[in-house]
């Protein structure tokens, strides 16, 4: 971090004359200024001690991966034949891809609902998804018993078209590969094409137009193919039947699950740029954040009434306050999204920055455990079967998070994704330095 | 030399049986004889006519090294009745245990037939004949079983090795054999041999290999173990009753116990039928409804196959050849996962960590409202000189 608070050292008056005037209101919030102006490029040097560390955990985590790969999965992992459900699973791939459904949940406001101020946080969630994907597919191809006929995937005829994990299986590598990295492609075009030489100047300019007749299809893909295989990851823990306590097990899981993606999404993003704005010093702009605080909030509550609901039907109402372990779980869980809810109902609060964070923080933590937790503490797979994560395992899990975020701090510092206010930055010494240093 | 002459037709009119229970007696055989024989593929005239013209043949049984489990075997078949068959459809000349003579008379019959039916008749071998010492261990009528059984078996036409001692020497010859027992078909060469092994054998087995050989002078197709296939081409297994339990992964773990009690699978207590052929699974002994060894809740400690009775351990499982799902099951018991101290700190400190620093991180950002400033924490001169921070 080389000079904090370049931009804030601008003015206040020059930053509110910067604003420009955006699209006309959507709600409370869509009207008025945006401080937010573009994405712009964090300067820092690539590798600092946090990144390195960063990249140390990855290190471990990835030689235990490789590891792994020489003998059976009871090498490293605490699963056994009986207990297969490990933290890869449970936890790589069932919660941390809720946190990376930002693309989705962000994307789906801003291309369907039209909230056109959302695209200025795209970025930062289409990266923060295609991170976590891509450590949870890596998870996932450690976590299968045969990892070397995974390449039946390229070969549909072989496909056991009866599997519900099939849908997992082919739409999340579908996804990530094709689908997110194609939403990504746009930044890196534009790196390419401001710091290219001429003729590569030329070139990215003529893959502009094709690329914009295809990309309806690229968003539309984006959407179905995670609205699918969300609620398939659901519909797994759906499979495992009585083996879930009823408080959880619901034919209702596939849509929880999805919806609880989408509200992760946006707790999500709202951390995590409002965490590197933190980090890398840059002003919020709490417009933004406060229309995301709100449909967060939006969400939730209609998920809370769709699981109400889910519980009154099935009749299970009275194991809510029966006070045992589950039940505590059960309500613990819920307040965790219960409580943002409310409190980001009131305008006032919702553009307060540490309470928006708080509450943020509270929805990414309840909604990681309601994808958590029936997968684990509540799944029971009968007799005396029970499991505990390794210590070479939880490093492994560990290793898969910090490989995201190493990626996530590359990409925030070679592309433009981090929103900021791109005239105060331009002016700034800062912006200055980066213009020279790259035209 | 009147008696080889003599049909059975003409032996079961000689002893007055009429042509209602002759058909009657085939109609029993039919059903009894095991399947795949080609004699009972017809209806039960046909059968009747074929066995009707039939020439009784001769047959001679020897006892060696046995617990005559065989022979009482036989003897508790009652569809069709044994005194038929012994009296009327074959001729059985030479029978230590079921004749009437002894001493000299005994031996006296024996060298009658095989004088009458000098390589005609048939030569059953029950138990294993001992080798060491020039065959000391067992003599007959004061000559070695060695040597009776060469001048016997010399000229036979066929010979048919009853049980798992005639076969390939059975109990006497499990470690560390101290007679040298062998079965006949080490001794016996360039013989036609078949095994009918089993301790003790299915008796059935025994009438079809007989009475094919009465009415059509073949013998049956044999496996490498010279085992009529009809009866021995399949795994007790494949046919097994319980073998739902084993699928299911439902196994007795010992004897007496609630699996055992319910009838469940016997695998587990060593149960050799995934590696036996024989056919008891479907034909069962003594004319009694499940009476089999799986049928009582004994395993089976595969007396049909050469490398396994008497040699593998009688508690010891066998192992499972071929894509069968249970293979792969899970093992019922055990898989509890230990709570590791280790990582259970690993896990405490990670989220302690997480927890920190999202606390740290919350108090930097500002409680004002719409306080769009770059969140710091540390409120410096310009921000004061621009209306102040109130953190």
């Amino acid at each position: 971090m080389s000079t904090p608070s370049h931009a804030s050292s601008l003015p206040r008056g020059a930053a509110a004359q910067s604003r420009r005037s955006t699209e006309p209101a959507h709600g409370s919030h869509g009207g008025g200024v945006h401080l937010w102006q573009r994405g712009v490029p964090v300067t820092t040097k690539l590798w600092t001690p946090a990144s390195i560390a960063l990249a140390l955990v990855a290190a471990i985590g990835l030689a235990i991966a490789a590891y792994r790969m020489t003998g059976k999965l009871g090498v490293v992992s605490g699963m056994t034949d009986m207990y297969a459900w490990g933290v890869w699973k449970t936890f790589n791939v069932m919660t941390l891809t809720a946190l990376g459904t930002s693309g989705l949940s962000v994307g789906m406001a801003a291309w369907v609902f039209g909230r056109k101020d959302f695209h200025i946080v795209m970025r930062t969630a289409l990266v923060m998804s295609l991170v976590f994907y891509f450590a949870g597919l890596l998870a996932l191809g450690i976590d299968v018993g045969r990892p070397w006929n995974f390449y039946h995937v390229f070969m549909p005829w072989t496909w056991n078209l009866h599997s519900s994990l099939l849908e997992v299986a082919v739409c999340m590598p579908a996804y990530a590969f094709v689908f997110l990295l194609a939403e990504n492609l746009p930044m890196v075009g534009e790196r390419f094409f401001y710091r290219g030489s001429p003729a590569m100047r030329a070139r990215v300019d003529g893959w502009r137009k094709p690329f914009r007749r295809v990309y309806p299809f690229v968003v539309a893909g984006a959407y179905m193919l995670p609205a699918m295989h969300q609620s398939s990851l659901g519909a797994l823990m759906l499979l495992a039947g009585p083996k879930v306590h009823p408080l959880w097990q619901t034919p209702a899981l596939p849509l929880l699950y999805l919806m609880q993606a989408g509200i992760c999404g946006f707790a999500f993003v709202i951390v995590t740029v409002m965490l590197s704005c933190l980090v890398w010093q840059r002003p919020l702009d709490m417009k933004v954040i406060g229309a995301l605080a709100d449909w967060m909030s939006r969400l939730i509550l209609v998920w809370l009434g769709v699981r109400a609901l889910d519980l009154v039907v099935r009749g299970e109402l009275g194991r809510v306050l029966t006070f045992d372990r589950y039940s505590i779980l059960f309500l613990i869980e819920n307040a965790l999204v219960l409580i943002p809810a409310l409190v980001m109902r009131v305008e006032r609060w919702r553009s307060t920055p540490q309470l928006v964070f708080k509450m943020a923080v509270a929805t990414c933590v309840g909604g990681m455990a309601y994808r958590f937790i029936p997968t684990t503490v509540t799944y029971d797979p009968g007799w005396q079967f029970s499991y505990f994560p390794a210590v070479p395992e939880l490093l492994v899990m560990l290793g898969f998070v910090a490989l995201a975020l190493l990626g996530f701090s590359f990409a925030v510092k070679l592309f433009a994704v981090l929103p900021a206010p791109y005239d105060d930055w331009l002016k700034s010494p800062e912006g200055q330095t980066y213009v020279r240093k790259n035209s | 030399m009147m008696r080889r002459r003599e049909t059975i037709q003409q032996a079961l009119e000689r002893s007055g049986t009429n042509r209602r229970d002759f058909l009657s007696f085939c109609g029993a055989l039919m059903v009894a004889a095991p399947a795949g024989l080609a004699l009972t593929s017809g209806s039960v005239e046909a059968m009747a006519s074929t066995l009707g013209a039939a020439r009784r043949p001769s047959v001679i049984w020897l006892h060696f090294q046995d617990c005559t489990g065989c022979s009482e075997t036989l003897l508790r078949t009652s569809q069709p009745d044994l005194e038929k068959i012994l009296f009327d459809v074959i001729s059985l000349d030479y029978h230590e245990t079921l004749m009437v003579a002894s001493g000299h008379q005994a031996e006296a019959a024996l060298a009658d037939a095989m004088r009458e039916n000098d390589g005609q008749y048939v030569l059953v071998v029950e138990g294993s004949i001992p080798t060491k010492e020039q065959g000391q261990y067992m003599k007959l009528a004061g000559k070695p079983a060695l040597q009776v059984l060469e001048e016997v078996g010399s000229k036979a036409a066929a010979v048919i090795a009853i049980g798992s001692c005639a076969s390939w020497g059975g109990i006497p010859s499990s470690g560390p054999n101290p007679t040298g027992a062998v079965g006949v078909d080490a001794l016996l060469k360039g013989k036609a041999i078949v095994n009918i092994p089993g301790c003790p054998p299915n008796p059935y087995v025994f009438l079809a290999v007989v009475l094919q050989y009465a009415t059509s002078g073949t013998l049956p197709a044999l496996d490498d173990e010279r085992r009529p296939l009809f009866a021995f081409d399949r795994l007790i297994h494949d046919h097994c009753p319980r073998r739902a339990h084993f699928d299911a992964g439902r196994f007795a773990r010992e004897f007496g116990d609630d699996g055992h009690r319910k009838g469940w699978c016997l695998y587990a207590l060593g149960c050799k039928g995934p590696s036996t052929h024989a056919a008891c699974s479907t034909r069962h002994f003594n004319d009694v409804v499940d009476c089999w060894p799986i049928g009582i809740g004994a395993p089976c400690v595969g007396c049909t196959e050469r490398n396994v009775a008497f040699k593998v351990p009688i508690f010891q499982t066998t192992p499972i050849h071929g894509a069968v799902p249970p293979a792969s099951y899970p093992p019922v018991e055990a898989g509890s996962g230990q709570i590791d101290p280790v990582a259970t700190g690993l896990v405490g400190l990670g989220l302690g960590a997480l927890a920190g620093a999202t606390y740290v991180a919350a108090k930097r950002f500002s409680k004002q409202r719409d306080d769009e400033r770059v969140p710091d924490g540390k409120p410096d001169d310009l921000d004061a000189a621009n209306g102040g921070t109130q953190r």
